[in-house]
């Protein structure tokens, strides 16, 4: 069993949409996934009951919600079959969130490449040194095509190549798709069953195995390397 | 990644003792420890078990705000805890410069992570 938290102080960044989106991805992959909702929001439990009601929630895919430090902790320590747990967290700093991030394999921040998002992000990363064990991985979510060609793009991900945060390779593309699915009540390939877009979902598919490739090597990365894991 | 969706997708499987996740939140967050000593500074740390059980914040909208509220306290908390490495002045001044030079954001990213980073 392996947890990965989605985290980020700041809100609307793409936390429950990415942590759903990999989430059933792994699942379609035949994987036991266990989502906890550490959110008041709710809003990855609320899209497992609409799927549930829909009839398109995967069996082998499981939303709940954790309230409390107490109640994460219980069910981190006692995780059924889940192979694998995504918590995703409230997008300010609170207890719950600090919790979900050290008792983490990895936690992802996703980020948009833009001057206050990156701020936010970066505050994280440095807050996070003071932890003992805090594996941090930002992931650029919501990059816009003509987004790759300005400079203000390029210099972005090259300070962060250059920095000290550690960034997945691949980036999340904004695509309507993705903002669907946030808001409907099934898998991508389920909401969108319309053999005219099949490429669309597989592109955003696509960009998503990547991204679990990217969070793969990562986990192993902080694994392998004694100096980060406690 | 290959395509095929009918492969699994096999993760690394690291999983932290229960003995080893407590002492690390109890050392992350000394109030998950000593929840049951009264708080200290009750007029800056909010209760140490937030936010309040799923069933209350559903129910009831005013609910919803307090631990909206409550997170935000502690948002603070946490932000003067760490106003040494942090340096919101960063921020409040990149912002100004952002309105007040018209500058480009490439400009702004570069500044403010060169602040942050103290490259
Ligand atoms: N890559 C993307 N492409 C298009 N839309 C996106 C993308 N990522 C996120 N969104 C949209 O942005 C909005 C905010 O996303 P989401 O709710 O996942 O953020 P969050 O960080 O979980 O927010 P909160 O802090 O409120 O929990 C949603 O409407 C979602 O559909
Ligand atoms: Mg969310």
């Amino acid at each position: 069993m392996t947890v990965i938290t989605f985290a980020n102080s700041k809100g609307g960044v793409g936390k429950s949409t990415l942590c759903l989106l990999i989430g059933s991805e792994l699942a379609m992959h035949g994987s036991n996934v266990l989502i906890l909702d550490a959110d008041a929001q709710k809003s990855c439990f609320k899209w497992a009951e609409r799927c549930q009601k829909a009839g398109t929630l995967p069996s082998n895919l499981k939303v709940e919600p954790a309230a409390t430090i107490e109640q994460l902790t219980a069910r981190l320590g006692n995780p059924g079959n889940a192979e694998i747990v995504l918590v995703d967290v409230q997008g300010s700093m609170n207890d719950l969130l600090t919790a979900a991030i050290v008792a983490s394999s990895l936690t992802l921040v996703p980020s948009k490449a833009t001057v206050m998002e990156m701020v936010e992000a970066v505050q994280l990363f440095e807050w996070s040194k003071n932890l003992r064990r805090a594996p941090l991985r930002l992931v650029l979510n919501g990059v816009e095509g003509i987004d790759l060609k300005t400079v203000a793009f390029q210099d972005a991900i090259t300070l962060i190549r250059g920095s000290r945060i550690p960034c997945l390779g691949n980036f999340v593309r904004s695509r309507k798709l993705y903002q669907q699915f946030s808001k409907d009540a099934g898998t991508l390939a389920q909401i969108s069953d319309d053999p005219a877009k099949q490429d669309q979902v597989e592109k955003a598919r696509k960009n998503i195995r990547d991204l679990i490739e990217d969070i793969v090597k990562a986990i192993a990365e902080e694994n392998s390397d004694p100096a980060r894991s406690a | 990644m290959k395509d095929n969706p009918s492969t699994k997708i096999q993760i690394p499987q690291v999983r932290l003792s229960s003995t080893q996740m407590s002492s690390l939140i109890g050392e992350a967050i000394p109030s998950a420890e000593k929840k049951m000593e009264p708080a200290k500074v009750a007029n800056t740390r909010p209760p140490p078990q937030e936010p309040p059980p799923v069933e209350d914040i559903i129910t009831e909208n005013h609910a919803e705000k307090s631990v909206r509220n409550r997170a935000r306290t502690h948002r603070s908390h946490l932000l003067e805890r760490l106003q040494i490495q942090l340096q919101p002045s960063v921020i409040a001044e990149t912002k100004i410069r952002a309105v007040q030079d018209r500058t480009t954001a490439s400009a702004i990213v570069e500044a403010a992570l060169r602040a942050y980073l103290k490259l």
